[in-house]
């Protein structure tokens, strides 16, 4: 494998990384977001 | 509703009239601009063709600091977003770095954009054939720069800024102007693919070192994301459209990277056969220029055109926002007065504007460009380190006393891989640029000397706790109950509590109302503040009227953080007990993120929790839940005190499980309880507040603690159960029994938690000399 399918290959996983994470967060802002308890103070 | 008391926003908002798209539009023509126009060539020249994959794992790393942006914008979306976060949860030091390297590199990003635009103003008139003057001790393209730094200093005063339709058109220019070099370069390569692949080879020239100087060099046009937050005042449902706004302008962002890097490489076809990654290294700033000369047409016009308008308006964003920071930081008083003079006429901050104008012009005369980058960039990356350590501060302390429309996964993981991988770029640059570095870290440097020689003392002067009302009804005794309350619902519960307690002590009952102060507003403007404790004063005066043997006083205090006030009064007030309010916890037993957990981990006093679910007018009688596993004896004096001062009989309460044959036993064990609470050596004589006959004790078989305990209460009764004895473990406060109780029982509960010191151990007492310290200087009075 030469340098340049290194290069590219790296970058094609990288491009997948971030589109993957970046998407998946995205939908947890748009999903419904987790059950968070009511721990106002009352103090 | 959720308590937000730590960053509410309490001065004057500013319009929400901002869509998903309108931010989002905002954070992508932060980001696609003056970085990629000016940066892209010197990158390249970094890293050789791997430029392309240094972008895209640029992309990587921003997403997960950006994942820290959108969940704390999306909890706290309030202009000053990093420099506020970074305040609000690692104190004073901190914030004065964070405020002083925000100004820095806002003011550095400026002198780079002031530079490109000299450089693109120079190629352009150029490229039209304009001649062009020799001129003394800087090049043109410099005095240039300064030209422009002066031109926007001036409509800066003026108070004129980019706004609406204009920045949409600049976004729009340059957007456009990207994507023309992208397509005529996709054109390009698809003529010859083969000679392009081959300007691919070799990929990584520079080895993978420089992948990672360029990904410092280019981490400038990523953090365009941030301008989204600072806007997050204006947003329309900010709590989603933030986060949603950060991740889309990144999904749009990142590919437009790559296919420019791609194109640039693949498409260029320099004279004699040198390899393209040199050639637009050799280019620099120009870089994209020149690429764009080799394969489309009018090529270096279209790009220094849109390189223009790029720079001319982040040079205007950024003298904006880094005249801000210093404004913001002189009205905190971290930085001299001065800087928050505003102009008569034109209501701008001019002297701040002087100043960050100063730090440009310096700049951009005296650092070569790919130096001013790396120094801007090593800013931004210290800064977003502060800001991913302030993420786990704030959820560890927080918790989920915030409302998210975001919360990232896998936290801490998150901030933590951010905060390693800006390090490391921060640590690369390094080697690229020691000048940068050098500027950034004797920037850091003067910022120290500035804050240990005035800003620390003015910080802590503004953190210091201070009272704001009093009320003082009696005369006073030697020893208080501190009964410290927030919400009037609660008030009767607590301090009815705190009442019953004093009576039978001869203490006197105060009642404290805490007016917490955001970071980001003066305590001065705090202090105006003090009419919001006016409803729980008044329920306080109803109180008082009922009540006659017991002297009510009323203090209300403001401070930074709630539970240093609560400290600060206790130890004004001689108060060896607090009895504050608590709303219970759904997971298993904590407290974390309250004021009650503040309070219980630093109170060296004894501490009653309430939780309130209605005292009844007259309680006729008190429940102790006792067992030998949680404080047994404590408890049953807690419940004997609090019974005598409501006047109330006494029931000792006890569970074993069903059929261990275990009831005789502890019914005996009860027994002994009561008994030595008349022992001659009771010191306390705790026993003698209440007639013998009126304690009773009961064994009830179950397996069910919880539920038994609830069964066999009335209502107009208090349940009185003790803390766990590991109650100073973070996660463990009250115990998971005693939590399941609080918050399954019918009744008003009171948890014990009578105050142990704990084992001394050496840091310890180092903490306790350091807290010794910051009381001694508390200006409390």
């Amino acid at each position: 494998m030469s340098g340049a399918a290194i290069g590219f290959v790296a970058t094609i996983v990288a491009a997948v990384t971030f589109f993957v994470l970046a998407l998946l967060q995205l939908r947890r802002v748009t999903g419904a977001s987790e059950p968070i308890d009511d721990d106002a103070d009352g103090s | 509703m959720k308590d937000r008391p730590a960053l509410e926003p309490q001065e004057t908002t500013l319009a929400r009239s901002l869509s998903e798209f309108d931010i989002t539009m905002i954070g992508v023509g932060a980001m696609i601009g003056a970085g990629i126009f000016v940066l892209i060539g010197i990158a390249a020249g970094a890293s050789g063709p791997a430029v392309m994959l240094a972008l895209v794992l640029n992309g990587v790393v921003t997403l997960f600091t950006a994942m820290v942006y959108a969940e704390l914008g999306s909890a706290i979306p309030e202009a000053g977003g990093g420099y506020l976060w970074v305040k609000s949860a690692l104190g004073p030091s901190q914030s004065f770095l964070a405020g002083w390297m925000s100004w820095f590199s806002h003011a550095v990003a400026g002198a780079l954009y002031a530079q490109g635009f000299g450089s693109f103003m120079q190629e352009l008139l150029h490229q039209v054939g304009l001649s062009l003057p020799e001129v003394p001790v800087i090049g043109l393209d410099r005095w240039i720069g300064v030209a422009i730094v002066v031109v926007f200093l001036g409509i800066n005063l003026r108070g004129a800024s980019e706004t609406g339709l204009a920045g949409n058109i600049i976004t729009l220019a340059k957007v456009s102007v990207i994507g023309l070099f992208i397509a005529f370069g996709i054109a390009a390569i698809a003529g010859s693919p083969a000679e392009s692949f081959d300007r691919f080879d070799p990929m990584f020239p520079e080895g993978f070192g420089g992948v990672l100087v360029a990904m410092g060099i280019t981490f400038i046009a990523f953090e365009g994301y941030e301008i989204i937050v600072q806007a997050g005042e204006e947003v329309k449902e900010p709590s989603k459209t933030i986060p949603k706004a950060i991740f889309k302008s990144l999904i749009i962002v990142i590919p437009i990277y790559g296919l420019v890097a791609f194109t640039a490489i693949g498409a260029v076809a320099p004279e004699g056969g040198q390899p393209t990654w040199q050639f637009l290294g050799e280019a620099k700033e120009l870089g994209l220029a020149e690429a764009a000369a080799r394969f489309m047409p009018a090529g270096t016009i279209i790009i220094l055109v849109g390189g223009l308008l790029s720079t001319i308006s982040a040079l205007n964003a950024t003298t904006y926002s880094s005249t801000r920071v210093s404004f913001a930081m002189g009205r905190d008083g971290t930085l001299p007065s001065a800087f928050e003079k505003v102009h008569d006429r034109f209501k701008t901050p001019y002297v701040a504007l002087a100043a960050t104008g100063v730090l440009i012009i310096a700049m951009v005369i005296s650092v070569p460009i790919e130096d001013v980058a790396a120094a801007a960039d090593v800013m931004f990356l210290l800064l977003f380190l502060q800001v991913n350590y302030a993420v786990i501060k704030i959820r560890g302390e927080m918790g989920d006393r915030i409302d998210y429309g975001y919360r990232m996964p896998w936290f801490p993981a998150i901030p933590i891989i951010g905060i390693a991988s800006n390090t490391g770029l921060a640590i690369y640059l390094f080697f690229y640029s020691p000048l940068g570095w050098a500027a950034a870290a004797g920037w850091i440097v003067v910022g120290l000397l500035v804050f240990y020689a005035y800003a620390r003392g003015r910080a802590e002067e503004d953190a210091a706790p201070q009272i704001t009302f009093e009320r003082k009804r009696g005369t006073r005794a030697e020893e208080t109950i501190l009964a410290p309350v927030a919400n009037p619902d609660h008030v009767e519960a607590v301090v009815g509590v705190a009442i019953a307690l004093a009576r039978q002590r001869d203490a006197e009952v105060v009642v404290l109302n805490v007016i917490q102060v955001p970071p980001q507003v003066p305590m001065s403007a705090g202090r105006a503040r003090t009419s919001e404790a006016e409803p729980v004063i008044e329920v306080v005066e109803e109180i008082s009227e009922r009540v006659e043997d017991v002297t009510l006083n009323t203090v209300v205090g403001i401070g930074r953080r709630i539970s240093s006030v609560i400290s600060e009064v206790a130890e004004r007030e001689n108060s060896h007990t607090i009895v504050i309010g608590w709303h219970g916890h759904a997971h298993e037993g904590r407290v974390r993120g309250s004021v009650a957990q503040e309070v219980l981990l630093g109170a060296e006093r004894d501490v009653l929790l309430v939780r309130d679910r209605g005292l009844p007018s007259r309680v006729d009688r008190v429940t102790a839940a006792v067992s030998p596993g949680i404080r047994g004896p404590d408890t049953t004096r807690t419940g004997v005190r609090l019974a005598a001062g409501f006047d109330a009989d006494l029931r000792l309460l006890n569970v074993v499980a069903a059929g261990s044959g275990h009831a005789e036993e502890m019914e005996a064990w009860l027994e002994d309880v009561r008994d030595d609470l008349f022992a001659d050596e009771d010191e306390d004589q705790t026993g003698q507040r209440l007639r013998r006959h009126r304690i009773s004790t009961e064994v009830i078989e179950s397996d069910d603690f919880v539920r038994a305990v609830r069964d066999a209460t009335d209502e107009p009764e208090l349940l009185v159960v003790g803390a766990a004895r590991d109650w100073y473990r973070r996660d463990n406060l009250v115990g998971k029994v005693v939590d399941d109780l609080t918050n399954r029982a019918d009744n008003t509960v009171v948890v014990a938690r009578p105050y142990e010191p704990r084992p001394v151990t050496w840091w310890r007492q180092l903490l306790a000399l350091l807290r010794g310290r910051r009381r001694d200087r508390s200006r409390l009075s």
